[in-house]
């Protein structure tokens, strides 16, 4: 008897039913000395707290890279890393940064060329009303 | 640009002679802005020349009024100080105007002016001896949270005392802080106020008169009353102590040490007097607050007058400015002793961290006190020690951090 695999009716897609986040840890690292982590020093003080607990499903840890450039590190379900130097930056600035690695998915970034991303794209492209042969009344 | 050139150059004639007696150490800046006075080759007599032609020319006439050389040349007044003086005589003139040597070494030939004209300074040999400044604050200011408690609490019972008495309550620091006599006395709020209880070894006489505007101990006892003599009995065993008022329940830990046969002998002596009185210098700090009534720090300071007193006898106690936002703000002992009692500033980030309570309750969050290495990262995954095992059996060195 030949096994055979159950046919999948639909691909499954985040959101859809239930969202993932694919970001999994932020590192935060920070210098006591350089004058760069001023505002990484900043963040960490006054709005890792509120960061922190509005993002219960990220593990978030703090620990000093001594003598280097404050970074934040993502780490990703996918198993890839990304990291931002956040050298000289503000505490608002940083808290972007922290929030662009929140919401990233972990893959390498790729140029968008087309207009739709789909798992089914359709072969006759987006419909428009000035490429149709018009309606006739 | 060219306006200001222009004027310069009338006045740069008159610039050279109001300068000329200046030092010959020019600054760079000076310097580099000198040229336009500087480069004009001057002579003495060809400026005296041109200055006079000026001055000729201002007034109209040949003969103009004023001084040959206005810029140089003392003053009118300046030259009839000078004659006037030179008309007094040299006799006179010796003894008034000590010379500066004269000053530095006295010597025997000294005779003090009696007048003070002609003197460049007054005051005598012994002018210094009488003006001897002592500060209000404490020499030095105090960092330690138990001597600024102490501190406190002793400002408070004596400036209750002192209302408690009827004085003005400024009169708390009109003397510099001597012996503590206010440790054995406790402080409580009441339902009708303040109130002092005073223990064995103090009574409200004792903290008035230690606030009293005597500072030489031995003044007081030249004629003491009976109950300056119990004062007096009372303080004379802390004596030696006096000088060191605050210090006096830290030190007592060394003391307590190995006591000398002749001290065995001295406490022995004083167990008859009463068992505090030599149990109050062995006592620290904890002790020392253990005794008092915690409910002292909820005393309230609402009152202006008490509040300015009690920040004005703990200024001077321990030198520590309380600031006027916070003066204002504070209602109570406690507050006072929160303004007072600054907790040092952390040092590292992590320090301060942990003292936030928000974040170490977040159980998504953890801190690292120095840095993560890869190490750390095989330990918290559990394969730290089989790769150690692993690299000995090999015969390799456990390197890494």
């Amino acid at each position: 008897m030949v096994v055979q695999a159950i046919r999948k009716a639909t691909t499954g897609q985040n959101g859809v039913g239930a969202f993932i986040l694919q970001c999994k840890r932020l590192d935060f690292h920070y210098c006591d000395w350089a004058g760069s982590s001023k505002g990484m020093n900043t963040f960490l003080r006054n709005s890792l707290s509120k960061f922190a607990a509005a993002n219960p499903a990220v593990e978030i840890t703090v620990s000093p890279r001594p003598s280097r450039h404050p970074i934040i590190k993502g780490t990703y379900i996918n198993g890839r890393e990304k990291a931002i130097c956040v050298r000289n930056l503000t505490k608002e600035q940083i808290l972007q940064k922290a929030e662009l690695l929140r919401d990233a998915n972990g893959e390498k970034l790729k140029k968008v060329t087309k207009p739709v991303k789909s798992i089914n794209e359709s072969v006759r492209g987006v419909w428009s009303p000035y490429h149709d042969g018009g309606i006739h009344v | 640009m060219r306006r200001i050139s222009r004027s310069c150059r009338p006045i740069g004639h008159l610039r050279v002679n109001a300068t000329r007696n200046t030092p010959s150490y020019v600054c760079a800046t000076c310097r580099s802005q000198a040229p336009s006075f500087s480069t004009s080759s001057i002579r003495t007599d060809a400026r005296d020349r041109t200055l006079g032609e000026l001055r000729k020319k201002i007034w109209g006439t040949d003969v103009p009024p004023g001084l040959e050389n206005p810029y140089g040349d003392k003053s009118n007044i300046e030259k009839l100080v000078v004659s006037k003086q030179k008309a007094k005589g040299k006799a006179t003139e010796a003894p008034m105007k000590p010379n500066k040597t004269a000053a530095t070494t006295p010597s025997s030939d000294y005779e003090p002016a009696t007048t003070w004209d002609g003197l460049e300074e007054v005051g005598g040999e012994n002018r210094n001896t009488t003006n001897q400044f002592r500060g209000f604050l404490a020499p030095d200011i105090v960092t330690d949270t138990d001597e600024l408690t102490a501190a406190l609490h002793r400002a408070m019972v004596e400036v209750f005392a002192l209302k408690q008495a009827g004085l003005p309550l400024l009169d708390v620091s009109q003397t510099a802080p001597g012996f503590d006599s206010t440790l054995d006395v406790q402080i409580v709020s009441s339902t009708g106020g303040v109130q002092l209880k005073f223990g064995e070894n103090s009574s409200l006489e004792q903290v008035i008169q230690s606030l009293a505007k005597v500072v030489d101990e031995t003044a007081e006892k030249e004629d003491p009353t009976e109950s300056e003599e119990n004062v007096a009995a009372d303080r004379s065993e802390v004596d030696p102590l006096q000088t060191d008022k605050i210090a006096t329940p830290v030190d007592e830990t060394i003391e307590k040490g190995n006591p000398t046969e002749a001290e065995e002998d001295i406490a022995a002596d004083r167990s008859e007097e009463g068992p505090l009185k030599h149990a109050q210098p062995v006592m620290t700090y904890e002790e020392l607050f253990a005794s008092w009534d915690p409910s002292w720090l909820q005393i309230s300071v609402d009152d202006p007058e008490i509040k300015f007193a009690v920040l004005k006898r703990t200024l001077q106690l321990t030198g520590v400015r309380v600031p006027d936002s916070a003066m204002k703000s504070a209602r109570t002992a406690q507050s006072i002793l929160s303004h007072l009692v600054t907790p040092p500033k952390p040092r590292k980030l992590i320090e301060a961290l942990e003292q936030k309570e928000d974040l170490l309750s977040l159980p998504n969050v953890s801190m690292s006190g120095r840095r993560v290495t890869p190490i750390d990262r095989e330990k918290a995954a559990g394969r730290w020690k089989l790769i150690e095992k692993e690299l000995e059996s090999r015969g390799l060195p456990v390197t890494g951090h």
